[in-house]
């Protein structure tokens, strides 16, 4: 018995043993980069671990003007909101459509949207970025915007639609009793009904769109419509790095994703538990 | 049923703005690539129909493409079995803490990585892979093994590696995400019952857990699988797919030529043998772990 108890003793301590030394291996780099933001290029030469005798906050002021991370948060903030925004409206009707209302065909359409998911953007971006240019829209923000909502909204859709079909008949039907269309049944049930889907599709997206590199680095290069990752660069260059500016960047950028998703959290892990991955 | 072709009517104008978006921002680039990838086209010009000449220098006479391809592979199979991995034995660990308040603590820090932008985890490991100031040498150097520090990715031989460990720093939290939902889907019932009849931990976990997470297992690597063949940012923000052609992947491959030299048909080109590349590994992981029978609780 003693022994048994002895072997439950190791394994829970490994257990915990190797839960603080991941939690370790993924906190630590940030917050080393948070101390690194608020010291000078001496004080970080002189020891990099330690943090410096003064905050200098100077680092912070000096990557949102003078880096021009503040235009480019402003940025991304319009293009990724009005992505979200349109990807939700578009992908909760057809996600509706798809599981209530589509008598014939909604499987075959569901497969033939979700395939399009196996298509790698970067396969295809160069025909895309040709359309775009076709379409004038090069170097504009509604260039960013179509794009992310059209990559976007395949999976939304298929996140709606189970969530819908999760739903049950009876909420509609009582509805439509008391006279509802099918028009008022969505609006004034359904879309009340769907907030955890709703919290899912928004982080999600935000998520992804927050940091969308390629097609922004491809097509933007106006400085009054680059958005966050494209502004990572500017302290940064073959001959020398400023560290204080550097790190205070990617904390502008990193601290608004952790503050949105710790207060969104328990939706979205709700949301990924439930119905939203289920292949 | 006189209201039925109005409900047709309602129903396809709600799908109507999806189908739309996927048929021009996916289907007409996908479309296009396919016919440019047999043209030699500058994107200003008229294109050139070359027919399959795109391919047979891609696949017979470019070695950077074999160089790319066999880096895109080793990435996302090395990061993809690691990843997934770590996620399914943290996702076990975490389940079986009692005190809900730790639980939700790991599970949001372990998924912190996983929301990053690739750009930003990027900067930042390029920022600790630093052979002089980064975190990683300097952390060596006080545990006293200075034989292992090393110009993290200044090494050819190297450097791939340490960008699939960044790698799979950043998905192991979604692979975590994805089996902690589908261990907590599994009835406790079917353990407790094992426990019953005797079986220990690992008995639970190799004839309950794994067996019927098998589509959960399926769709993990799937996702790690895609995410992998994409690479992209990482590498270009940290390496630029050096040194000197060390590191490059197939979507850094496909951005040189089409941007760089305005080769839009071969960029096109590559671009769809990335796509078949990417269905056939695909096809080969439904074959061999998915399951056609749908299992029920």
């Amino acid at each position: 018995m003693n022994f048994k108890n002895f072997k439950n003793l190791i394994i829970n301590l490994s257990k915990q043993g190797i839960l603080v030394f991941v939690t370790l291996a993924v906190l630590y780099p940030l917050f080393f980069v948070l101390i690194t933001s608020f010291k000078t290029n001496d004080e970080f030469y002189q020891n990099i671990w330690l943090p410096g005798k003064v905050f200098h906050f100077e680092n912070y002021i000096m990557a949102w003007i003078k880096g021009n991370l503040g235009l480019y948060t402003l940025n991304s903030i319009i293009v990724v909101t009005s992505s979200i925004f349109l990807i939700t409206l578009f992908s909760i009707f057809a996600g509706y459509s798809l599981a209530k209302l589509l008598k014939k065909g909604s499987s075959t359409i569901t497969t033939i949207i979700l395939s399009t998911m196996m298509i790698p953007n970067e396969a295809t971006i160069v025909l895309l970025f040709a359309l775009m240019v076709r379409l004038g829209t090069i170097n504009t923000r509604a260039n960013l915007i179509i794009v992310y909502v059209g990559w976007s909204l395949a999976l939304s859709t298929y996140i709606f639609k189970n969530f819908f079909l999760s739903l049950p008949k009876e909420l509609s039907e009582a509805a439509k009793i008391d006279g509802c269309n099918e028009f008022q049944v969505f609006t004034k049930i359904m879309i009340p009904n769907s907030k955890p889907a709703i919290a899912t599709v928004i982080i999600f997206n935000f998520i992804t769109l927050w940091g969308e590199f390629l097609w922004a680095l491809l097509t933007v290069s106006d400085k009054n419509i680059k958005t966050i990752p494209l502004g990572l660069f500017t302290f940064q260059n073959q001959y020398s790095t400023q560290w204080g500016p550097l790190s205070a960047s990617i904390s502008i950028t990193i601290i608004p994703l952790i503050l949105v998703f710790v207060y969104f959290q328990k939706y979205f892990i709700e949301g990924m538990t439930s119905g939203a991955i289920k292949g | 049923m006189p209201g039925n072709k109005k409900d047709y009517l309602v129903s396809y104008s709600f799908l109507m703005p999806v189908i739309l978006m996927i048929l021009v921002i996916i289907f007409i680039p996908m479309v296009s690539s396919f016919l440019t990838s047999f043209t030699e086209w500058n994107g200003a010009s008229k294109p050139q129909i070359t027919g399959i000449s795109n391919y047979i220098d891609i696949l017979l006479k470019n070695k950077l493409f074999f160089k790319s391809l066999s880096n895109s592979l080793k990435l996302t199979l090395i990061s993809s079995v690691l990843s997934v991995t770590i996620g399914y034995f943290l996702a076990e660990a975490l389940i079986t803490i009692s005190r809900k308040r730790l639980s939700e603590f790991y599970r949001l820090v372990f998924f912190i990585p996983a929301m990053l932008p690739l750009a930003v985890v990027g900067i930042l490991f390029k920022f600790i892979y630093n052979p002089t100031y980064g975190l990683l040498n300097n952390l060596l150097q006080l545990l006293h093994l200075n034989g292992l520090t090393h110009s993290w990715l200044g090494e050819a031989n190297l450097a791939i590696y340490s960008i699939i460990a960044v790698n799979i720093w950043k998905t192991f939290g979604l692979n975590m995400i994805i089996f902690y939902a589908g261990l907590k889907a599994i009835p406790k019932e079917l353990y407790e019952a094992a426990s019953i009849d005797g079986a220990g931990k690992l008995k639970k976990m190799f004839f309950i857990s794994i067996p019927l997470l098998r589509p959960v297992i399926e769709l993990a690597i799937v996702i790690s699988t895609i995410l992998g063949l994409k690479t992209f940012d990482i590498v270009y923000v940290m390496t630029g797919g050096g040194p000197g052609r060390a590191t490059i992947t197939v979507p850094i491959l496909i951005v040189e030529n089409s941007f760089r030299y305005n080769k839009f048909g071969y960029g096109a080109a590559i671009g769809m043998v990335l796509f078949v590349v990417t269905l056939l590994i695909i096809y080969v992981i439904r074959k061999f772990i998915g399951t056609k029978e749908k299992i029920e609780f």
